[in-house]
């Protein structure tokens, strides 16, 4: 009973502040369709960016040693120290000698940024709560890297994916001045719609792209919890598949 | 297929860890590499499995040279300190991976084998530390591997389940004609296993024996163990213990303790000391060793 109650008062707290986003009228902007085409596919991106260097590089720092990897852990570490804006600064001045600014992909790699470092720390983390007995055991159960991923260390890091993805999200949903100063206007993001619709008095608008700033995590998480669940189903079916065809 | 082990040095940068180790594994046999935690006993080990490289030296799987082979190459499986079982799958789920192509044993079989009969579909959480273990092992047996890398996968029990896991071990291995090669820091379970052992110290093979020859005359051993002791019944309250100078004595037995699950003899020697003594049954033919320490 207490537990409904702190949960309902949390609850409610929460969405006061949301209820004034809700539109009286919904007017669709086309151009709203265009930005959250492009801020899904800077997440689903970004994202997959996030895992494939965070799960590399993580498991790296987690299992070897030496001065090179302690260097590169610091050196990863170091946007997470120093002003994310400075770093952008001097990366905008590159990109537009190497043509990236106001390109989707220099936007993406700017973001990788504020993300990466986080990414890399949990994927760190994790592999060493997996430890290293663990890999070894998977390496002598499993010779395919990929079937190990996909039936071993891919589910059993379900937790570490869900965050990443989330953060990764949150974060790159929340970059305002990096996606204007890298995207120069042309690549659009919910936040780039939001901002000026606010400043301008457009409200109407403003909420519409408000919500799916709001939106946009949740239905992300939900969906990725969901295909991970179905990853897990996947793996138990395939495996007593596998005994299954033994028998025969 | 027995394993070669020749002339074998493992440095870590700068730090020799093993210095020119040889060593022999006869097919089918139980073999323990036993010795002082830091000796290099389970570095020997990972060198064996493939998952460290070999500095110098050469290690062969029968006729095949095996050294830099991957360690899904060596048919190798290992049991580690911990059960490492994943926790996403049911213990079913678990054996079957472990099961190879072609490998039509069967899953019930395996189960019931480790006593785990009607546990199929249990997940890792919902078994005790012993049923984790015997998941374990009947993971690492389905696979029909050649050998059997045991790495003080006994260290995480209590005793009465470790006692129950090595007689486990060591007769599904008999069964299977499994090659094993057991790493422990613990004399009684090289005893209770081994038919070989190989003693440890600093990086090299000190000694080596069988083991009831080697508990008589290593020091790795100590003062504390006898063997060859016959028991009489409690009534008659003699034991016969030969101690390490090899002579025999007479103690008398006072009074029988149980302990978390195991049988200890309180003794008492003509000299007037008293001992608390420990049977240890060994898979070696006619022989139970008496690991002996002293009261106090």
């Amino acid at each position: 009973m207490r537990r409904r109650i702190i949960t309902g008062v949390t609850g409610f707290l929460i969405l006061v502040p949301l209820i004034g986003l809700i539109p009286s009228t919904w007017t669709w902007n086309p151009r709203l369709f265009e930005t959250l085409a492009t801020t899904i596919s800077m997440i689903v991106a970004l994202t997959l960016l996030n895992h494939s260097i965070g799960y590399i590089t993580g498991k790296a720092i987690a299992f070897r040693t030496g001065r090179l990897i302690r260097s590169m852990e610091l050196l990863i570490s170091l946007p997470l120290f120093l002003p994310v804006l400075l770093l952008s600064f001097g990366l905008y001045l590159t990109w537009i000698r190497l043509g990236l600014a106001d390109q989707f992909v220099g936007v993406l790699l700017v973001l990788l940024l504020p993300t990466l470092p986080y990414t890399i720390r949990i994927y760190t983390n994790a592999f060493q709560a997996l430890g290293e007995q663990m890999m070894e055991q998977m390496v002598l159960i499993e010779p395919s890297r990929i079937k190990r991923f996909v039936f071993l260390t891919g589910p059993m890091m379900r937790s570490a994916i869900q965050s990443v993805t989330l953060l990764v999200t949150v974060i790159a949903l929340s970059q305002y001045a990096l996606v204007t100063l890298i995207g120069g206007g042309v690549v659009q993001m919910i936040a780039l719609e939001a901002f000026p619709l606010y400043s301008g008095n457009s409200l109407i608008a403003a909420k519409e792209a408000t919500i799916w700033l709001l939106v946009l995590p949740f239905l992300i998480y939900f969906v990725q919890l969901m295909l991970l669940e179905a990853w897990v189903r996947l793996v138990r079916r395939l495996l007593d598949g596998r005994y299954d065809s033994a028998r025969q | 297929m027995d394993v070669t082990i020749q002339h074998v040095n493992k440095r870590f940068g700068q730090k020799q860890v093993l210095q020119g180790v040889d060593l022999r594994i006869t097919s089918g046999q139980c073999v323990a590499l036993v010795g002082p935690s830091g000796s290099g006993k389970t570095t020997l080990l990972r060198l064996i499995a493939g998952l460290e490289k070999v500095s110098d030296g050469t290690i062969r799987f029968g006729e095949i040279d095996m050294t830099h082979a991957a360690p899904n190459q060596r048919g190798v499986t290992m049991l580690f300190q911990r059960p490492l079982l994943f926790p996403h799958l049911t213990v079913g789920q678990n054996i079957r991976l472990g099961m190879a192509k072609g490998h039509h044993e069967d899953l019930q079989q395996w189960l019931e084998k480790v006593g785990l009969a009607g546990r199929a579909d249990a997940f890792v959480h919902e078994l005790s530390g012993g049923e984790q273990q015997r998941a374990s092992l009947a993971r690492a047996l389905a696979s029909g591997p050649n050998f059997l890398l045991l790495d003080e996968p006994f260290s995480s029990l209590d005793l009465p389940r470790r006692r129950e896991l090595r007689t486990l071990i060591r007769r599904l291995t008999v069964a299977e004609g499994v090659t094993t090669l057991l790493v422990t820091h613990d004399r009684e379970e090289a005893m209770a296993m081994a038919d070989y052992v190989y003693v440890m110290e600093q990086g090299q093979i000190i000694d080596q024996g069988h083991p009831v020859k080697l508990a008589e005359k290593s020091p790795f051993f100590g003062d504390g163990m006898y063997l060859d002791g016959d028991w009489y019944p409690l009534s008659e309250v003699k034991l016969v213990l030969r101690p390490t100078n090899g002579l025999q004595e007479h103690v008398t037995i006072t009074k029988e303790l149980t302990q978390y699950g195991v049988r200890f003899y309180e003794v008492e020697r003509e000299t007037g000391e008293r001992l608390v003594v420990q049977t240890t049954e060994t898979f070696l033919e006619n022989v139970t060793a008496y690991l002996v320490r002293k009261e106090g």
